[in-house]
């Protein structure tokens, strides 16, 4: 949990800002603490055994209005990692806002899918089971040593359509000669919406990183943009609340790709504000207002945004 | 950073089909459609879906590619439990069921006493959850759950 008073005031002001009438909401969400979620993996239990299991081991599912096999869980929950169940693949803990990009994403089962900055794997796993183990993953990440959690995940859910790669996402489209279906880019960012999950992130240093870590991030969006097929989607996410990480990086993309349109997420049930369209003396593309800010007392998740790109044929 | 492995994975389908041979005369697992076979390293059989392993020469391989299920050797293929939990379903022979409590201690890579008349590679059943694959050799049931793989609350 975090107190207001140790939000550094830089932090602050912005979010002001950024949620006006809604930052007393806010404040008071991220006080709360964490709420905690899974998702049943149906690659090897179905939704319904998988419930019926939880409920053996004294854990309480309730759905997410926005996804059928992602729960928030109470009660035992903590034993879960422990459990047989968990060891045979049957569940994979996942915050609930981590699982909304895939969604908005939407591949078919036939798709030839990019994951571009994958590791650990959470929503590569996720994408291997909305698309039932068919089509084709290319799981990406620059770190090697964070490639192997995500071949233990991988290997845990019984993934069996994804080949993993460990390149800089940036210089990708250079290397291999395919363009796909949908592109995920859940870019590396400063993590600022994990302020209740974990809230020592929460420093004045990652205040200070966030330009270099914007020039990473449009460097990545350019490439994954490239990679894409006319007609292709392509998710750009982060848990991050800031504009410069977010909305600037897109408006980017925009002001370079004449071909890159924004698309409204459809991910019914989920509570959103749209995205911003001016930040300090920035304005942007109008089209961002299609964009979803994810805060935490809406849906009692970390925060995310998510972008939906479509390019155009 | 340690560097990936740049050892393409071998596709043969010789080897491929002789694979299929050895799961269907072990375990009555017929040929599925949809799946391919590669090696990696000496003895590590990973499964991939057809369409993804159409892509496998253009992706340098990290050794997480497809889904690590077996051991193999010429003569027999050691399913590991994700191999089994995938594959198992189709088999028709050589499967066994545990009680709770021989689950238990299986689960915890314990070998546990099992009299049977079937020998070598078993898959291995509690209720309708498949644990993984074991070996029955006189009268004992050796477990592969790998260590990372043993629930603390089996
Ligand atoms: C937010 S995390 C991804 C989380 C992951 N999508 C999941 O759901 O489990 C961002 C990832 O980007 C990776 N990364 C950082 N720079 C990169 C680059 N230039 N190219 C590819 N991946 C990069 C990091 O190693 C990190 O694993």
């Amino acid at each position: 949990m975090i107190m207001e008073e140790a939000i550094p005031p830089v932090f602050k002001k912005r979010f002001q800002v950024l949620l006006d009438d809604e930052y007393d909401h806010f404040i008071e969400s991220i006080n709360q603490p964490p709420a905690h979620f899974i998702r049943i993996n149906s690659l090897k239990i179905n939704i319904e055994s998988g419930l019926h299991r939880l409920e053996e081991l004294n854990i309480s599912a309730t759905p997410l209005p926005w996804y059928s096999a992602g729960f928030r869980v109470s009660g035992n929950y903590k034993q879960l990692p422990f459990t047989r169940e968990y060891s045979l693949g049957y569940y994979y803990i996942q915050e609930g806002g981590s699982m909304l990009p895939p969604l908005a994403l939407n591949p078919k089962p036939h798709h030839l899918v990019l994951d571009l900055c994958a590791a650990p794997g959470s929503k590569t796993t996720q994408l291997a089971q909305m698309m039932n183990n068919q089509g084709a993953i290319i799981a990406n990440d620059r770190v090697f040593r964070r490639i192997t959690s995500l071949g233990h995940n991988l290997q845990l859910c019984g993934v069996i359509n994804t080949l993993v790669l460990c390149e800089d996402g940036r210089h990708l489209s250079t290397r291999i000669p395919h363009k796909f279906d949908r592109v995920l880019i859940d870019a590396p960012c400063t993590a600022s919406g994990h302020l209740r999950s974990k809230p020592h992130q929460f420093s004045i240093k990652d205040f200070q990183r966030i330009k270099g870590i914007q020039t990473l991030q449009k460097g990545l969006i350019t490439s994954g943009f490239r990679l894409l097929k006319p007609g292709g989607h392509l998710v750009y996410s982060t848990c991050s609340l800031h504009p410069e990480e977010n909305e600037a990086v897109i408006h980017h993309l925009l002001s370079h790709s004449p071909d890159a349109g924004i698309v409204h997420p459809n991910v019914p049930g989920l509570k959103s504000h749209p995205g911003l369209t001016h930040w300090e003396d920035t304005q942007y593309h109008e089209t961002l207002h299609d964009c979803l800010r994810v805060y935490p007392h809406e849906n009692n998740t970390d925060s995310f945004f998510i972008a939906l790109i479509r390019k155009e044929n | 950073m340690r560097k990936p492995k740049s050892s393409p994975l071998i596709v043969d389908e010789e080897w491929e089909s002789h694979v299929w041979d050895l799961l269907f005369t072990q375990f009555g697992i017929p040929k599925l459609k949809g799946y391919r076979f590669l090696l990696s390293g000496k003895k590590r059989i990973r499964l991939i879906s057809e369409v993804a392993s159409t892509l496998l020469p253009d992706v340098p391989y990290t050794g997480s590619s497809g889904l690590y299920i077996g051991e193999y050797s010429p003569r027999a293929v050691r399913l590991t439990m994700d191999g089994a939990m995938l594959l198992g379903q189709y088999a028709t022979k050589q499967i066994i069921h545990l009680t709770a409590e021989q689950a238990k201690e299986w689960m915890q890579g314990e070998s546990i006493n099992y009299e049977n008349k079937q020998r070598g590679y078993v898959i291995v059943y509690h209720k309708e959850d498949i644990l993984g694959c074991g070996s029955l050799s006189q009268g004992i049931l050796h477990s592969f759950v790998p260590k990372t793989r043993r629930p603390k609350h089996p």
